[in-house]
């Protein structure tokens, strides 16, 4: 078997997913400047949400794809409408404020809806009833899962949809407008508000998506999860240049792939000293490295300018 | 004629500074009115609340006998009222035509759903759109930069382009700051005949703020005079043109 062929295929898969969530966070800083913490817990209750239903309904006389979207579309909806929720009431109105209080505020929220997950879910590893397809196919020597075929699939879709909304539907045109100035917007007949509401209900979709879809990946969910999942997608997103949707999928491949060769390659590089439980090290590292060299990330401009 | 803006009272105070006090005036359906005075007059500000960047201290703006008071600017943008800006804001990392589209938004009705389906009615919306906001540039003379970044365009260009945003929400009333600002003679001749001609096509009511008196003789059917926040006279030019304290501040010396 084919070692580097394998792990670029683990490492995109798991980039994908990165990126889908790395979009949100990207997005949201775009349009308000807030790197909005709690995106990562959102993440994490998609897939609760989605394990929720998916597993109430196992065993019922539904066939497996209907279960499963089930457990996802009941994802996407409870996560929109959260994302909103949390917009309305803790960022709204914040927006004015100094640049601080908006930040704290999202790790505040990101802790609250841990805690509320702990509550509802437990602390136990919840997993994921049998139902996904076991098969794979040989590509070059390496192995390519029917989930991670689906996972690929399924993130490049929702990527080339997303970015065709932004750069060519009047909708997309009215989110560039805002990014660049929320006023003058206002002034062009563009309701701010609803854009930015818009904003939050498309980046947590794409976060439940994200969520459902890690939680099939591994088999299992947890409320601690969106920690450092939404940690890495943060990552990815400042990697490719936050503010900058292209970017933020470019920086979810590129994490996932360097995490997955790090994986790999760390333990034969270093004689087994460090094992591939460093692979997050690895991540980091090559992120602030790529940082020092590229402060304003692979394709953020260097202005001072919000993308 | 009818009143298709009316000043009532009008107040605006900045903490001490008093902007603006008891403006009063009206403008009819239909005309090239002028507003005119000395840096500071408080033109500027009286735009601002009209288009409701800034809220009135005191006083009523009422457009088409509808109150402006408290409505955010999309909804006054919504009503017909569309604006340029002094100093030039235009989206400067979309291209010319996207700016003018940007400029449509209130009138397409495409929500987020048909964004992301994508569907035919939407198309055709997006379709139709492209097509009038080519049309407003050829109309305003730049149709060849359509597709240049709006930053990377040449300073009267993107005045034009402000001009054609702000045409693409389909106003009733447009209101424009200092239009001719920093353009030489003959390019000042041009935008007034731009804006004659742009009278003409959309039966449009134009409110223009300018310093150069010569240009707004010309232009405006009837002109107000601010100093000091203060309404001086509301008249035709050629009558604002012997008023006393017109001559005073402007053309210097006794009467």
């Amino acid at each position: 078997m084919d070692i580097f062929l394998q792990q670029l295929i683990n490492g995109l898969v798991l980039g994908s997913v990165y990126a889908l969530i790395a979009l949100g966070y990207t997005m949201v800083y775009g349009i308000l400047g807030l790197i909005n913490f709690a995106h990562g817990e959102i993440t994490m209750i998609g897939a609760m949400l989605a394990l929720a239903v998916i597993t109430h309904l196992t065993g019922s006389a539904l066939p497996i794809p209907v279960i499963l979207l089930a457990g996802l579309l009941t994802a996407i909806a409870g996560c929109s409408a959260l994302g909103l929720l949390i917009e309305r009431i803790a960022y709204r109105p914040l927006r004015h404020a100094p640049r601080l209080a908006p930040l704290i505020t999202a790790i505040g929220v990101s802790i609250i809806l841990q805690n509320l997950a702990m509550l509802i879910w437990g602390r136990q590893y919840i997993s994921f009833p049998p139902l996904l397809p076991q098969g794979w196919i040989d590509v070059a020597g390496a192995r390519l899962t029917d989930v991670q075929l689906i996972i690929l699939i399924t993130s490049a879709l929702l990527m080339l949809i997303l970015d065709s909304l932004v750069r060519r539907t009047p909708l997309g045109r009215a989110m560039r407008a805002t990014a660049q100035s929320p006023r003058l917007a206002g002034l062009m007949g563009i309701d701010a508000n609803r854009i930015i509401a818009v904003t939050f209900v498309i980046g947590s979709s794409l976060a439940a998506i994200g969520g459902f879809l890690v939680s099939a990946y591994y088999g299992l969910a947890h409320y601690y999860m969106g920690f450092l999942l939404g940690l890495k997608a943060f990552s990815a997103a400042v990697l490719g240049g936050i503010g900058n949707i292209r970017g933020a999928m470019l920086g979810g491949l590129l994490l996932g792939i360097i995490e997955s060769l790090g994986a790999g390659y760390i333990g034969p590089l270093t004689h087994g000293l460090f094992g591939s439980n460093y692979q997050d090290v690895f991540a980091f590292f090559v992120l602030i490295a790529i940082l020092i060299i590229r402060p304003a990330g692979l394709l953020g401009e260097s202005t001072a300018d919000r993308a | 004629m009818t009143e298709l803006l009316k000043i009532n009272q009008v107040s605006k105070s900045f903490g001490g500074v008093q902007a603006l006090t008891n403006v009063s005036f009206s403008i009819q359906s239909g005309e090239i009115f002028g507003l005119i005075g000395p840096n500071g007059a408080g033109k500027t500000t009286l735009f601002n609340l009209i288009t409701g960047v800034l809220p009135v201290s005191a006083g009523h703006i009422t457009f088409n006998q509808c109150p402006l008071q408290n409505l955010p600017p999309h909804k006054i943008l919504r009503l017909g009222i569309a604006r340029t800006f002094q100093n030039i804001r235009l989206f400067s990392g979309m291209t010319a035509l996207e700016n003018v589209m940007v400029g449509m938004h209130s009138r397409t009705h495409a929500g987020i759903l048909g964004a992301i389906l994508r569907n035919a009615g939407t198309r055709r919306e997006e379709t139709h759109s492209k097509a009038q906001a080519h049309h407003l540039l050829t109309l305003v003379g730049i149709s060849r930069h359509s597709n240049t970044l709006a930053a990377n365009l040449p300073y009267g260009d993107q005045r034009r382009l402000e001009i054609a945003r702000a045409l693409a929400s389909q106003p009733r009333l447009l209101a424009l700051d200092e239009p001719a600002a920093g353009m030489n003679p003959s390019e000042r001749d041009s935008l007034r005949e731009l804006m004659h001609a742009l009278h003409q096509e959309f039966n449009l009511t134009l409110l223009v703020i300018e310093h150069d008196v010569q240009f707004m003789m010309q232009l405006c059917h009837r002109m107000a005079v601010l100093d000091f926040g203060e309404l001086v006279t509301v008249d035709t030019p050629d009558k604002v043109r012997h008023h006393p304290r017109v001559i005073q501040a402007w053309l210097g010396g006794d009467t």
